[in-house]
């Protein structure tokens, strides 16, 4: 929520008002070195993960169903070339962004029923490389 | 109101704390220059060392059985209303549910305009009075994803909140929560069957913000 104004004078309605209208960017965090943010709840918030998805190497994003229904609460699991285990977070919403090092990782995705998906990746340090896991059923 | 047994002489320190009241058997208790039993914070009196079993007063040790002894009373008594007024009932929430579509659009956690009319009245009525707590409850639709519907209407509720707040409610007397799809209004076949838009539409009851304000007595929000 970076453009909620610092400006201490600001009449709390304005900056209400402001809140309100501004693209709510969840806060990124860091895990083992490793950058991430994720959510994309509800239309606003999904449109500025989208957008700041430029500035990741990886972006995530779970959906499910013929109508693709955004998931939330992804249980993401990444694992380096060698198998290490790099991250192991829940996805707060349907995309998740992650700094990775450029690199092959392979990335498993557990919906809440426990059903799972892999997917091998490719990750170049600048790219913006964007990964979809569907569940056929909803 | 338990005789605390303790003699007089430790009492010095508590004494300026002490009020008294009428006594019977004084010389077993601490009494004050007027000859009052003094008692402590706790309402407890103070025995001293000529006190024995039996001995009593109106507020210390009163025999249980002759129970019509009157309660100890403060000396600046309340006036006995004229008529018992009738006890309040004890208050219960006001369920105000509030249609999510007119405040906010299809899959969006930010009010629109619109919505902020219809908070300002509800905020206005909450306000104006006193209120202990107020509830707000996040529903959605079932079209989407469980886990994505409760977020979404955790974050609708959230924005209520945070719109009550800057209104000028006490956060600390506001909960939220989402429940998504779990609590429908629609009949569980009502909208079964029809296409995505006419299903959307069909199922716009069931896009709610539930706020139930729980006044306290003197509230009118019973």
């Amino acid at each position: 929520m970076k453009s909620i104004p610092t400006i201490a004078a600001t009449a709390l309605a304005l900056s209400f008002a402001l809140q309100a209208q501004a693209s709510t960017l969840p806060q990124p965090t860091t895990e083992n070195g490793v950058t991430f943010l994720s959510g994309g709840i509800g239309h606003d918030e999904a449109a500025a993960l989208k957008a700041e998805a430029k500035n990741y190497p990886l972006s995530l994003v779970f959906s499910a169903g013929k109508d693709n229904a955004f998931l939330a609460d992804i249980k993401v699991t990444i694992r380096d070339h060698t198998g290490k285990e790099v991250l192991s977070t829940t996805s707060a919403g349907p995309i998740m962004l992650i700094k990775l090092p450029a690199g092959r990782y392979k990335i498993d995705a557990q919906r809440g029923d426990g059903k799972h998906l892999h997917r091998t990746v490719q990750v170049a340090g600048h790219g913006d490389r964007r990964v979809a896991f569907h569940w056929q059923a909803a | 109101m338990n005789a605390r047994t303790v003699f007089a002489a430790l009492l010095l320190a508590a004494a300026s704390a002490a009020h008294a009241a009428p006594s019977d058997d004084a010389s077993g208790y601490l009494t004050s220059g007027s000859g009052q039993v003094v008692t402590d914070g706790f309402g407890d009196c103070w025995h001293t060392g000529e006190w024995t079993a039996g001995m009593h007063s109106a507020q210390c040790d009163r025999r249980p059985v002759k129970a019509v002894a009157p309660m100890a009373k403060p000396a600046f008594r309340a006036p006995e209303p004229v008529a018992a007024a009738p006890k309040p009932p004890a208050p219960k929430p006001v369920p105000l549910s509030l249609s999510t579509d007119a405040l906010f659009d299809f899959d969006r956690a930010t009010l629109k305009s619109e919505g902020r009319v219809e908070l300002d009245k509800l905020a206005k009525e909450i306000l104006e009075d006193n209120y202990r707590t107020i509830d707000i409850t996040g529903h959605s639709d079932r079209i989407g994803a469980p886990a994505y519907n409760r977020l979404l209407s955790e974050r609708r509720a959230q924005t209520v909140s945070d719109y009550l707040a800057v209104q000028g409610a006490d956060t600390r007397k506001i909960h939220t929560q989402g429940v998504g799809s779990s609590e429908p209004l629609t009949a569980k076949d009502q909208c079964s069957g029809l296409p995505r838009k006419e299903l959307v539409e069909c199922l716009q009851p069931d896009r709610y913000v539930e706020v139930k304000v729980l006044g306290t007595q003197t509230s009118a929000l019973r």
